[in-house]
């Protein structure tokens, strides 16, 4: 298994966590959890997520 | 919208083929044909049953009204409809009728005559729970049948079709009078007394063979009123449907008769194939009654889905298309009474190639209906902003100081001619704009210039008012250089001037190359063959068309045509859709190049740049006649294609008017490297090296960024419209190294608010 990757908020110089953030897309507003400086409050959103589940709610919401 | 919706009136989806406007019974053939075809006899005896009452009666007795008007009959053998009929009720199963558990009604009707067309009519009314009440002068049932069919096949499925249902009957009682049971409680009368019988006054009345007596609706219907046997039982079914009517409303009425079939026989499906001769004893076998079933070719109008992309990649039929459209539509308007939004996807993937009303007999035109519904969701900011923001953004550019141009040519006080190259000729390759223009000086040297886009992306995005400032720009543009005639090399381009600025006269580049007498540098092609792909948008530019046929023979290639001429849709690019849905957009392009396995010659840059993409071998008209880019040519990426069009400035500054630009945009604050497998997603994606740049100069100068140290790299992002791109990157020298970039369309929201209070004001 791939190891877990440490991510740095680069401002705070603090580790990142998981938070929930809210997203908003076509009128519609969700909530999930992904890493946040607990500081903060930035947002990191990884490439799998981006192009993964993210896109795929995309479509979905597209297509609703 | 309006408009468009009302022309579907005329639209022939539900139109009933030739064989069932002709059957008595009008029985749905596509659907028993299909069932046939998968042997699903007992599917196919419902439907067939459904429709004729007695199954078994009439397979045994049809005479085929269907043959003569199938069009096979012209050119091999109508399909042996009666024999596949005959073929289904021998191999049927479960031939039972449905037991409904339904209570009687208490409505009272009588049928006098128990034969084929009066039983007929008890069978659909006892099968409603009407209460049936049947007078036969004789003292069997089945009338003319004992004469015509073995009595055990005729008895067995009346029989069996009655089963369930409730009714009475007297033999032996001839009824000639309607007073005779008048104190029966009766509200309706069906006569079918038969050749020669009684017709209690009811024939030849002002509405047909029926009367209202005293409060009873009296039909007379059957042989009685000429029909043979088959149209008399199919009579007493059309009765029984009137009756109810008549119980219902009161009025008397006749079932309507469907309208003359007018679907145009389609010639790639009726190709000559010999009707099956049947094997098992006198049917056919499993196999045969599939083979016969499949010569049936399902005439039905489907011109639409047969040439309109739209229609045939989502493969719904056009009533369907309207509905969704109307409901997303209905959606942007009021979104509380309607939550779906079915065609918003759908809506922009339409190319505007024009085809749909071209195909269509009735010239309904869906893809101005899909270009008015985009309107309605730009107004009504419900369309996805992402769809159409890179090819807005990709106008804006063309037509900013970096890369637009408008003059007169150097040292001409007037214009009688200007080249309008359109925006992504000079952005494929800016001597695509270049090589042409200076054989135009030679030729004519007061032939100005005017390069930017004509605004199609904003009409595409269905943005009007921004379209209105396009069109206004050019219109003033124009006027500045002295109203001269516009030379056009892009088709799409004249066909949207020609529309909204009808006042500019227009002629294309190929036609000026033609006449003003072009020669050709080399003659590299000479011998080939190539396909002329004429692009969607030049359909009824016939002599452009012809324009490009005598300069590809003048370098000694005989063009070929493609099979169906200009009878085809757009490359894929027209509309923009690539964004909204790339798997259409493939589709479309892939649809396109298998018209023909010979490679093209093209006259739209964006036929060359989306073919050639695809990986078919195809050459511009201009490659050909200019010897500019070859077939194994590379396409520059979505931001070597903004830089190509910064050089075409820049180079026509200085070669024609001697010129320095004088504002020389940087396209990119940073150096930046990558590899060719970020190059390749970045272009996949659209995402432009000012992106990057526009990114990582937040994440620099406000360090809020990711750190990752295994990698260390720092990921940071940044809204730019519509679209969040993400940026994975690590110093390198004086530049950046780039590792990933990535978008979504979704919005992160609140950022800026942590642990209840605001933490970032500088957050878009």
């Amino acid at each position: 298994m791939e190891e877990k990757q440490t991510l740095i908020c680069d401002k705070c110089k603090v580790e990142m966590a998981e938070y929930e953030v809210q997203f908003s897309y076509l009128n519609r507003s969700f909530r999930h959890k992904v890493p946040r400086c607990p500081q903060c409050g930035q947002v990191y959103i990884p490439e799998e997520l981006a192009g993964g589940r993210m896109s795929e709610v995309e479509k979905l919401l597209e297509d609703k | 919208m309006e408009k468009y919706y009302k022309q579907y009136d005329t639209c022939r989806q539900n139109e009933k083929p030739f064989c069932s406007v002709a059957c008595p019974f009008h029985i749905d053939v596509m659907d028993f044909q299909a069932k046939m075809a998968n042997s699903n006899y007992n599917a196919a005896f419902k439907t067939f049953r459904n429709a004729v009452g007695f199954p078994d009666i009439v397979a045994a007795l049809c005479p085929e009204y269907c043959a003569s008007a199938c069009p096979r009959g012209e050119l091999d053998q109508s399909v042996q409809l009666n024999l596949l009929e005959k073929t289904c009720v021998a191999k049927a199963t479960k031939k039972d009728p449905t037991d409904y558990n339904v209570p009687l009604k208490d409505r009272r009707i009588a049928i006098i005559g128990a034969g084929t067309s009066g039983l007929a009519c008890a069978v659909r009314l006892t099968q409603k729970k009407y209460h049936v009440t049947i007078y036969e002068k004789t003292d069997r049932v089945g009338g003319k049948l004992w004469d015509m069919l073995p009595p055990e096949l005729f008895l067995e499925d009346i029989k069996r079709q009655f089963q369930f249902e409730k009714y009475a009957l007297h033999f032996n009682t001839e009824i000639k009078n309607i007073d005779e049971i008048r104190s029966e409680g009766f509200e309706a009368i069906y006569i079918a007394t038969g050749k020669n019988g009684f017709d209690f006054g009811a024939m030849n009345r002002e509405n047909g063979h029926c009367l209202i007596d005293d409060g009873i609706a009296v039909f007379a219907g059957g042989s009685l009123t000429g029909k043979d046997q088959v149209g008399a039982l199919a009579d007493g079914l059309d009765m029984a449907w009137s009756i109810e009517v008549f119980l219902k409303t009161g009025r008397l009425e006749y079932p309507e008769n469907p309208a003359p079939c007018k679907a145009v026989t389609d010639p790639d499906k009726l190709i000559k194939t010999e009707g099956v001769i049947p094997t098992d004893n006198g049917l056919f076998s499993d196999e045969e009654a599939a083979a016969e079933a499949g010569r049936c070719i399902r005439c039905q109008c489907d011109a639409c889905m047969k040439y309109c992309d739209v229609y045939a990649y989502h493969n719904k039929w056009p009533m369907k298309v309207r509905d969704d459209i109307m409901v997303t539509v209905a959606f942007s308007t009021s979104p509380s009474m309607l939550k779906k939004t079915p065609a918003k996807r759908l809506m922009n993937t339409c190319t505007r190639c024009g085809l749909c009303n071209e195909v269509c007999p009735e010239n309904i035109e869906i893809g101005g209906m899909l270009l008015e519904a985009r309107r309605y969701l730009h107004k009504q900011d419900t369309m996805p902003g992402a769809y159409h923001q890179f090819w807005v953004r990709d106008m804006e550019f063309t037509n900013s100081a970096f890369a637009a141009l408008a003059r007169k040519a150097p040292g001409q006080g007037k214009c009688t001619y200007a080249f309008f190259p359109g925006c992504q000729l000079g952005a494929a390759d800016p001597q695509y704009v270049l090589e042409p223009y200076q054989w135009l000086l030679s030729k004519k040297q007061d032939t100005g210039l005017m390069i930017r886009c004509c605004g199609l992306p904003a009409e595409w995005a269905g943005n009007e008012e921004m379209h209105d400032k396009e069109i206004a720009v050019i219109r003033r543009e124009w006027e500045q250089l002295g109203k001269p005639v516009l030379i056009l090399a892009c088709t799409s381009c004249r066909k949207h001037l020609m529309e909204y600025l009808p006042e500019i006269e227009t002629i294309s580049l190929y036609e000026v190359l033609d006449q003003w007498g072009f020669e050709a540098k080399t003659r590299k092609q000479e011998g080939m063959t190539y396909s002329i792909f004429d692009p969607c948008s030049a359909r009824h530019m016939k002599t452009t068309a012809q324009a490009v046929r005598n300069l590809a023979g003048q370098l000694g290639i005989s063009p070929e045509e493609l099979p169906k001429g200009d009878k085809h849709g757009c490359c894929g690019y027209g509309g923009q859709g690539s964004i909204a849905n790339p798997n259409y957009t493939a589709y479309v392009a892939k649809s396109r190049i298998e018209l023909s396995e010979n490679p093209y010659i093209t006259y739209c840059i964006n036929c060359r740049d989306i073919f050639k993409e695809e990986g078919k071998p195809v050459l511009h008209i201009l490659d050909l006649l200019f010897d500019i880019s070859e077939e194994n040519t590379k396409l520059p990426d979505v931001t070597e294609r903004r830089r190509n069009r910064i050089e075409l400035k820049e180079t026509l500054l200085t070669e024609i008017w001697g010129e320095k630009m004088a504002k020389k945009k940087e396209l990119c604050k940073f150096k930046l490297v990558y590899g060719p497998e970020v190059k390749g997603k970045l272009n996949k994606q659209k995402i432009l090296e000012e992106d990057l740049c526009e990114v990582i100069e937040f994440g620099e100068s406000s360090k809020r960024r990711t750190f990752n140290p295994q990698k260390g790299t720092f990921t940071c992002y940044r809204e730019l419209g519509c679209v969040t791109y993400w940026v994975e990157y690590r110093p390198a020298g004086e530049g950046y190294e780039i590792l990933s970039a990535y978008t979504h369309r979704m919005k992160i929201e609140l950022e800026g608010v942590w642990n209840g209070r605001k933490t970032d004001t500088d957050l878009r």
